[in-house]
């Protein structure tokens, strides 16, 4: 009888402990399951509206987890800015922008396939000696209007290139320097034999990439966040000098 | 004895059944629980892509600044929120700076439950933020962010201090003047922003234009245009009313 009685509690304590151990892997792969789930909504949400966003659909664990970390929620960020705020009035086309301005234009003969050129601006402005020449590129079945934001065309896959007229005063040598050595992730590049300053993004994290170069006195800088540095270096070749 | 080994099998099962049943019922409840919580976060939390009230101006300057008076700013949770009253300049490449007072979640400078005053900006592919000092509400500052000399090296400053000088690649921005935050919950009473001033034509001027928007329109933050014209705003969260102070 001692026998069996201790046979039974050794079966008892031996059940109850597989139990146990059925319990705790249940409450772990729920928690699991709850926690993965509150992740890929917070990164859903996060990323669906920012701004410099450049956010897809989640597709891959591996892109919710790039996107957790690299979650906008501790940043701090402007406002959208409407395109006419930066870059001022639409015009018809890039000789009346050159005529308007001052500026000589040449536009690239060099386009990433599938996008096009959507819109021509010019800014005046006296009191702060600014002249300035935007253009902006899109992916071809895109419409680009004027209550579009720098946020957008970046978000669209689209280009700008900036023409601005520097000050005959402006020492252009000293800022190139200055710029490429204490601008994180700037690198200096050439671009028609002359020194010009790369950037890098990451189209992943809506990082924008840019080129700059001078054409003369006017400061010509592309700036995208799906075409890498590489590729607008390719564009920035293939923009006639006029200036020299 | 076999009245015993009945008591001991009831118990037994007694013990099986209650650990059987929690091992089901507790991930239940957690899913149930989580469930009902996250279907209203997900309709409710537009401003986790950031809300503002603000105003603009569509002339560029090289420099701006303004005054204002620190308020007791809340978010519900200092380590995941931010809320802040600021002014942002930016460039026509993306970059930008801006400068005023906050507390919540930051980059640099951890969870901010009290005012503290701070600059932040963004220049080629990276974010920089940094605290200026804890700041006391109901005291008075002044903010900046300036290229005076054209140079395209723009000063971020504080009450006449020069905190942080940055590169730009222009010396003409477009200025942003008003309130950001990360939570449907904001507390920001009403705050003024006066004396908003640009630097143009080598001098400071005020604000003769502007326009003036609430992101996304039904952000829990408001902005109004107090008088005299476009240099003296008061912006504040739809938890107070619209008053300008």
């Amino acid at each position: 009888m001692i026998e069996e009685n201790k046979k039974s509690s050794f079966d008892m304590r031996s059940k109850r402990n597989v139990t146990v151990i059925v319990a705790i892997a249940a409450l772990a792969v729920t928690a699991v399951i709850v926690s993965a789930s509150y992740y890929s909504m917070l990164v859903a949400l996060d990323g669906s509206q920012h701004p410099e966003s450049n956010h897809k659909p989640l597709e891959t664990t591996k892109q919710l987890v790039q996107n957790l970390n690299n979650n906008q929620l501790n940043i701090r960020t402007p406002p959208p800015t409407p395109l006419p705020v930066f870059y001022g009035n639409t015009v018809s086309d890039v000789a009346t922008a050159s005529q308007l301005t001052g500026i000589q234009v040449k536009a690239p003969s060099y386009l990433p396939t599938g996008i096009e050129l959507k819109m021509v601006k010019i800014k005046v402005q006296s009191d702060v000696n600014l002249k300035q020449v935007a253009l902006i590129y899109a992916p071809t079945s895109t419409t680009v209007t004027d209550d579009w934001t720098f946020e957008q065309v970046m978000d669209s896959k689209g280009i700008i290139v900036i023409y601005t007229q520097e000050s005959p005063s402006f020492d252009k040598a000293k800022w190139v320097k200055d710029y490429a050595t204490s601008v994180p992730g700037a690198e200096s590049k050439t671009v028609h034999g002359a020194s010009a300053i790369g950037i890098n993004g990451d189209p992943q994290a809506g990082i924008r990439s840019q080129v700059i170069f001078y054409d003369g006195n006017v400061l010509v800088l592309l700036v995208s966040v799906h075409y890498q540095e590489a590729e607008l270096l390719k564009i920035s070749e293939s923009t006639p000098l006029v200036q020299q | 004895m076999v009245v015993l080994m009945t008591k001991i099998d009831n118990t037994k099962i007694g013990r099986r059944f209650k650990i059987t049943t929690l091992a089901v019922l507790i991930p239940s409840l957690i899913i149930l629980s989580t469930t009902n919580v996250s279907i209203p976060r997900a309709e409710a939390t537009h401003c986790l892509s950031h809300c503002y009230a603000q105003e603009w101006q569509i002339t560029g300057n090289n420099g701006n600044h303004y005054t204002t008076q620190v308020t007791d700013l809340a978010v519900p949770d200092y380590c995941s929120y931010h809320a802040e009253v600021t002014q942002w300049e930016k460039f026509s490449n993306g970059d930008w700076a801006e400068i005023g007072f906050t507390v919540g979640v930051s980059k640099t400078f951890g969870c901010a439950t009290s005012e503290v005053m701070y600059y932040a900006y963004s220049i080629g592919n990276v974010y920089t933020d940094a605290k200026i000092a804890d700041v006391g509400i109901g005291t008075t500052h002044t903010f900046e962010i300036s290229d005076t000399n054209t140079d395209k090296t723009w000063d971020i400053i504080q009450d006449g201090t020069v905190r942080k000088q940055v590169t730009f690649a222009y010396t003409v921005a477009s200025p942003q003047i008003g309130a950001e935050t990360t939570t449907d919950s904001p507390t920001i009473p009403p705050t003024a922003q006066y004396l908003i001033q640009k630097f143009v034509s080598g001098s400071w001027q005020g604000w003769t234009e502007g326009g003036f928007s609430v992101l996304p329109s039904n952000a829990p933050l408001w902005v109004k245009n107090c008088i005299p014209g476009n240099a003296h705003i008061t912006v504040g969260s739809t938890n107070y009313s619209q008053q300008c102070v």
